[in-house]
């Protein structure tokens, strides 16, 4: 029986081969705006088979034997045309092709605006859409923007588990991040794993890292200026997400239209509840986090409009992978940690030229660490807490060629950098470290001013004072030795803003451009920045619970200048950008550690701490193609970033002897390639790429027996590196093109990150385990990472 | 069925992948470059005996370090600046120990100075370091870790004086029973002495020798004597005054189902030896996680004074102890059939008897052996 329809089946087929007919597909290839005929356009038939050429006029004409051909028609610098043609009969087409150079970009991933990155006398500015993002692989679909970050030139991290980024060879720290004005203490989610903003509230971001406008200031790197959507005003929107690790869910609703609108977005992940399922061994690990966010849009009239916004983030997670609390005896060690935020912006347009903002923001940051107590249903807990309020006034003038911008800020630290609450322990005395309170104020000016059609500048200055507030008491050391504990002469007590403990300074901000045709242009830039407040940390990349410090009497502020240079170029009628951009940075005050320093819940800090110099240097090159089917960017960067500590001769007091050390961030050479390519309104799809040289670690200089136990001996600190690291990832988003102009959109997405499975290693490190002493390499995502995600949205 | 499938997807992509990462051994190409003064971490103890230090030298290698007993040095410990007790060197049976010419146990008021000269006259002397009391252990405890093939957690208690800062080191001494006191390997047999000694694995062509060789069971009770590797610490600055609870002092692996013993010994150190062992600790026993600290230099409480120079490691103590006997129990171990004792051959692996009556006679027990790891004087606490 299965014969027979087999070759019926086949007889069906010869059949309609043999009643095929000839038929001529003839037409034009016109540009789809000034309809001008295309000459030359390549029309493909069936992957290659044939081959047409448009004449002069932008005709064509062909003849085929088939019912159904797959056509594309390609010319540069215009989007593809691709289709399935189905027909019986002789058929004329016309082919309205997209000049590329006249769409708006795909990608940016520099200074808004046509031409601007040409224009502008400012560097090292990136931003990047969330739209973009969402394109870009993730790790289980995640959207994440301190991962996107690190697809540009000039800014990296430790490795997967890394709790933030390093820009040009920074220290985490050393960035400024900031959502709708509010600082944020600790980005991300489940020690570094992702970052901890709601996506789907997102508008994108601004990465500065050469040029820092003078309205930002308190850090030496970098800024991540984060902001979110502004509610509609005029319909209801409802995103939700689906994915693997969380559920996301995005509502926007305008309360009076166009005056009143209000946005709430949530992430949750919950998902930890599997764990014993998939192992008995992981009943223990605990990982659920979330962030929300909502937003209040007032527009009162055409000239003021008032904006609340409030961001809340989670974490409670326990791992192996983190060292438990020395000194306090515990079955097990978890990790709680909250942000809390809160913004309100008055945004007042004074004249068609003139505007004002006023901004208040709170910043809340606690940290907890719960230590179950072996025996007993006890939890002692560790509570850390940082404060941060800020008033700012930023005015905003444009006359004549001149683009003034003025303003002032103050903000008010309280840092409790740790207390002890044993509750009904009998085993642990309560303890609390005395609470550090300080006020920063900040007032600055900066002119951008276009001198010519050739040449603009960008000139400002901030000054920063920075004083500790309410009486404060120091140990007082002898002079000249080093501050520990055998040293120490006595105390002393300083009153509120008292000069041993206020610091303060100019922070000139220079930006130049010299345009040299309408396509290129130089710049130059030099940047200072102070920085008052830090993270006291000696690991890689610093945990949510490590300390925050504020500068005092012995803890001088980090003091950084930078300069850079670059030249840029367009090519292509705007459709690629180019650049080259140099640096050299040089910071003072940096924090270093003794070794076996501890910080938890530690009096007399300063005895635990270095102070010295970095410098880095480096050289980014970028090339991004911003429009057309395939858009993307490619980029190398080569970076330095060198550390010296040197206070004194003892061994503890210098590092390295005392000479220059790679800094754990210093990785020469780092490529970042990502791809995407939007072939249809159905699909796209989109690859990353990136290398860079494997971080310095340490290898010891001796192995030695101690304790009948070969163990390390090591001298030199960073005088190895760990393996290159290097990735591929791929996504893939799929639509459904019917929805387009539907209520309901709803699409799919597909990632795979780490596509090769490349064992990259965080770190590599020595252990003693049955008195051998063997090297191993710690690797947290060693193998391909497939996810799959639903998100639909309803407008 | 379902737990099936939640399991596949929960691998395919939820946190397992994320939080519990993965450590793998890495080729690490090392070239010791240094050469350097071992003071093999020598406690001068309140205990009365011959104190012993233990000097070693390390010889830079292509490949790896070389680490050579340290003979011919003239090492002495100054007390109180004036009176100089002699080490001497027991060359013989352990080249590089170094023991006092006379019993002698440290004493609270006195101030320890170690001097080491070496063979080509460099000279190097130790901080003056003195001893400070230490409390006893109130009780020790013990639980079952379920966590991998299985072992006993053991736990102390200990009540901390008030009002001083107190610095705590544990070591301890475990005692096993071993059933097997010879191994011999393939293709050889073991055949004894007489008059108690320790016989020889021979070469037997006879079709019952085993591949992988034969374990002979002991003539008489025999247990074995393991060392912690490595030092627990701690200090009172978060428990001044009270009684500290629950300190881990050991992990012993699920060696056997008889009742071990185990000797804690608790140690006073002060605030310099505790930063020493604890950044020895962390860079030797707990590196490997997100929050490793930068290794770093162990700066030795030795130091060159004259002479050739020479790098110096190891910290030299004066430490009162105080120890607390307890006898592990097995019966604690869940009846899942999860847990099998891993004996106490090298490698874990399991014990393969010759087998009985393959030729008349065989096979013979081997004798106890009393050395620093195994005795057959059995302690009181373990004989049956």
């Amino acid at each position: 029986m299965k014969k027979i329809l087999l070759l019926f089946t086949l007889l069906g087929a010869c059949t309609s081969l043999f009643s095929q007919k000839y038929i001529t597909v003839s037409g034009s290839v016109l540009d789809s705006l000034d309809k001008a005929p295309l000459a030359n356009a390549v029309i493909n038939i069936d992957y290659g088979k044939n081959i047409f050429i448009t004449d002069a006029a932008g005709k064509f004409k062909f003849t085929f034997k088939k019912q159904d051909i797959v056509m594309t028609v390609k010319m540069l610098n215009y989007v593809p045309f691709r289709t399935n043609l189905k027909t019986d009969k002789d058929t004329t087409l016309i082919i309205l092709l997209k000049d590329i150079t006249k769409e708006l970009d795909n990608v940016n991933v520099n200074i808004k605006g046509q031409e601007s990155n040409i224009k502008k006398p400012i560097m090292g500015v990136s931003s990047l859409s969330v739209k973009e993002m969402a394109r870009l692989p993730s790790v289980l679909g995640e959207v994440d923007v301190l991962r996107s970050v690190q697809m540009l030139p000039g800014v990296s991290s430790v490795g997967e588990a890394s709790n933030g980024v390093n820009i040009r060879g920074g220290t985490t720290d050393q960035n400024l991040v900031v959502m709708e004005g509010a600082p944020i203490f600790n980005a991300t989610h489940m020690f570094g794993l992702f970052s901890a903003f709601p996506s789907e509230a997102l508008s994108g971001f601004d990465l500065y890292k050469g040029n820092v406008p003078s309205r930002f200031g308190g850090r030496t790197a970098g800024v991540l200026d984060i902001s979110l959507k502004t509610p509609s005003l005029d319909n209801q929107k409802v995103q939700v997400g689906l994915g693997l690790v969380s559920q996301k869910l995005l509502y926007e609703s305008p309360i009076i239209k166009d005056k009143l609108g209000v946005l709430f977005a949530g992430r949750a992940a919950f998902n930890d509840f599997l764990l014993p399922i998939v192992s008995s061994k992981l009943e223990n690990i605990k990982a659920k986090f979330g962030d929300w966010t909502g937003k209040v849009f007032y527009k009162v009239n055409q000239s003021n409009t008032f904006e609340l916004t409030g961001y809340q983030s989670f974490d409670n997670a326990q791992t192996n992978l983190i060292s438990g609390v020395e000194n306090i005896n515990s079955t097990e060690t978890i990790y709680r940690y909250v942000t809390s935020n809160f913004t309100a912006k008055w945004n007042k347009v004074i004249s068609p030229n003139s505007t004002i903002q006023f901004i208040g923001t709170l910043s809340n940051f606690t940290p907890t660490i719960e230590l179950p107590e072996v025996n007993t249903t006890n939890e002692v807990e560790i509570v850390q807490n940082i404060i941060n309020k800020q008033f700012k006034v930023n005015y905003q003038l444009t006359k004549g060629k001149h683009a003034l911008e003025m303003g002032t800020d103050a903000t008010h630290y309280v840092i409790n950098p740790g207390e002890l609450i044993p509750n009904a322990s009998t085993t642990v005395n309560a303890f609390k470290a005395p609470n550090e309170t300080g006020l920063e104020v900040g007032l600055y000016l900066e002119d951008e001013w276009k001198i010519s059609n050739a040449i603009s500048i960008i000139a400002g200055a901030r000054y920063s004072n920075y004083n500790r507030l309410g009486n404060t008491t120091f140990n007082t050391y002898l002079e000249g030795l080093e501050k520990n504990s055998d040293n120490s002469s006595g105390t002393v007590n300083y009153k509120s803003m008292a000069s041993e403990n206020s610091y303060g300074g100019f922070e000139p901000r220079l930006g130049a451009t010299i345009r040299l045709n309408s396509t290129s242009s130089v710049k130059f830039a030099y940047n200072a920045m102070r920085q008052y407040l830090q993270v006291i940390s000696n690991t890689t990349s610093p945990i949510p619970t490590s300390r925050w410090k504020s500068s005092d009497v012995y803890t001088k502020p980090q003091i950084a200048q930078l300069f850079s240079v670059g030249f840029f170029k367009n090519l292509n009628e705007n459709v690629y950008e180019t650049s080259i951009e140099g640096y050299y940075r040089n910071t003072d005050n940096i924090i270093d550690y003794k070794p076996g320093a501890s910080f938890l819940l530690q009096n007399n800090i300063e005895t635990e701490l270095l102070q010295g110099k970095n410098k880095s240097y480096g050289l980014e090159l970028s090339l991004n193609k911003k429009k057309g089917e395939l858009t993307g960017w490619f980029n190398y960067t080569y970076s330095r970033s060198l550390n010296q500590v040197n206070e004194g001769q003892r061994p503890t007091q210098k590092v390295n002897n005392g000479n220059w050390y790679a800094s754990n961030y210093d990785k020469p050479h780092t490529v970042n390639m990502a791809i995407v390519i939007k072939q249809t309104e159905m699909h796209d799809f989109s690859f990353n790429f990136t290398y860079s040289t494997g971080r310095p670690f340490t290898t010891p200089s001796a192995l030695v027996r101690l304790n009948n136990t070969n163990v390390p001996y090591y001298t030199e600190r960073n005088n190895s590196r760990i393996p290159d690291y290097h990735r591929l990832d791929f996504a893939w988003n799929i639509y459904n093109p019917k929805n387009l102009h539907r209520k309901y959109k709803g699409n799919w997405n597909f990632t795979i990150y780490n596509i090769y499975g490349r064992k990259n290693a965080y770190s590599v490190f020595l252990r003693t385990e049955n008195n051998t002493t063997q090297a191993n390499k710690l690797v947290i995502f060693g193998s391909p990472i497939p996810s799959i995600g639903y998100n639909f949205k309803i407008d | 069925m379902l737990k099936d499938i939640i399991k596949k997807l929960s691998i395919s992509g939820l946190f397992i992948v994320t939080i519990s990462a993965c450590i793998e051994p890495f080729e690490l190409d090392f070239v010791g470059k240094t050469s350097l003064l071992i003071v093999d971490n020598p406690i001068i103890s309140t205990i009365k005996k011959r104190q012993l230090i233990k000097l070693l030298k390390t010889l830079p290698s292509e490949t790896s370090s070389i680490n050579v007993p340290l003979s011919n040095a003239t090492v002495s410990i100054i007390v109180d600046d004036t009176e100089k007790i002699k080490f001497v060197e027991s060359e013989a049976s352990s080249p590089g120990s170094y023991f006092s010419e006379v019993e002698f146990a440290a004493s609270k008021s006195k101030a320890y100075q170690l001097e080491v000269i070496l063979g080509d006259g460099s000279k190097f002397m130790s901080d003056k370091e003195t001893l400070t009391d230490v409390t006893p252990i109130n009780r020790a405890y013990q639980t079952f870790d379920e966590s991998g093939k299985g072992s006993h957690k053991v736990y102390i208690d200990t009540q901390d004086p008030a009002k001083e800062s107190n610095f705590y080191l544990w070591n301890w001494i475990l005692f096993e029973k071993q059933p097997y006191c010879r191994s011999c390997n393939a293709r050889t047999r073991y055949n004894e002495r007489p008059f108690g000694e320790m016989g020889t694995c021979d070469q037997d062509l006879t079709e019952f020798v085993s591949d992988s060789g034969f374990d002979y069971y002991c003539t008489g009770k025999c247990w074995e004597i393991l060392y912690s590797n490595g030092n627990t610490i701690f200090t009172d600055e978060f428990s001044d005054g009270q009684e500290i609870k629950g300190v881990e002092v050991a992990k012993i692996p699920y060696y056997s189902n008889n009742k071990s013993l185990i000797i804690v010994s608790q140690q006073s150190i002060n605030k310099k030896a505790f930063n020493y062992f604890k950044l020895f600790n962390e860079q030797n026993y707990k590196s490997g996680s997100l929050t490793d600290t930068p290794p770093a230099t162990l700066i030795s409480n030795v130091f060159h004074v004259s002479g050739p120079k020479l790098p110096v490691t190891g910290y030299f103590m004066v430490s009162s102890q105080k120890e607390f006997r307890y006898v592990i129990n097995k019966n604690d171990i869940p009846n899942t059939g999860q847990y099998f004792p891993i004996g106490l051959l090298p490698n874990g692996r399991n014990g393969n008897p010759e087998p009985l009556g393959l030729i008349g006679g065989r096979p013979p027990t081997a004798v106890c052996i009393n050395s620093s790891t195994r005795t057959s004087n059995g302690p009181i606490e373990l004989l049956d």
